[in-house]
């Protein structure tokens, strides 16, 4: 499922949201424009759920049946989340084998591929100043290393 | 509170306040494979019902993409 949080780059055409009804608008683009077809779940306007899961802006994480978390990442990769289901479901379907399947937890870094051209065009589609701050913020980070 | 609030006007002035930074570097240590997820009231959208993520894991294992627009 698609958790539907506040807009990470706010522009003039898709801005920040200012009330929950202006939320669910933008939440249907995801639907209707980009054509998402997991359910869209929208968070309330203060950010609720977001908050509890640590506000990043695109966040992956997998809840085990009856509620653990089984999966966390900073960022999205459909296929490293596609890869981790079935390693997990693989490895719980073994475990009735007596004591010779156990789960152990681990950390670890990740690539994921970045097509930064889509992005600078869905940056424009929130509007030229989204373009434009994002460009600012870029200036930010580089001047920080 | 944060300095710029939730639904931030300006992205630069976000990353700018040290806000990004700060929930990029606080993300490895909080909340970890292992613990209980955090439950939430959301709002399903083709239909406007309400929904606790935890009526959703409790048959499943929940995959969640959290985002927006971009």
């Amino acid at each position: 499922m698609f958790l539907y949080t506040r807009e990470a780059h706010p522009g003039e055409l898709v801005g920040a949201h200012d009330s929950f009804d202006a939320k669910l608008a933008n939440a249907r683009l995801l639907r209707d424009e980009i054509g998402i077809r997991r359910p869209i779940l929208v968070d309330d306007l203060e950010g609720t759920a977001h908050r509890a899961y640590g506000l990043l802006p695109n966040m992956s994480w997998v809840i085990g049946r009856g509620g653990r978390i089984i999966y966390k990442s900073d960022w999205t990769s459909a296929a490293n989340v596609e890869a981790f289901l079935t390693r997990y479901e693989g490895g719980r379907a073994r475990r009735p084998s007596a004591g010779s399947v156990g789960p152990y937890l681990t950390e670890q870094v990740e690539f994921r591929d970045i097509d930064r051209e889509a992005f600078y065009q869905r940056l424009q589609r929130n509007g030229p100043r989204a373009y434009d701050e994002f460009k600012g913020a870029e200036d930010i980070w580089r001047a920080r290393t | 509170m944060s300095s710029t609030g939730y639904n931030y006007e300006r992205f630069d002035r976000y990353v700018e306040s040290g806000e990004e930074m700060a929930e990029f570097a606080s993300f490895p240590g909080h909340l970890h494979a292992g613990d209980p997820a955090p439950d939430a009231s959301l709002t399903v959208l083709n239909d406007g019902t309400h929904v606790r993520l935890s009526d959703l894991w409790v048959d499943r294992n929940l995959v969640v993409e959290f985002g927006s627009f971009t």
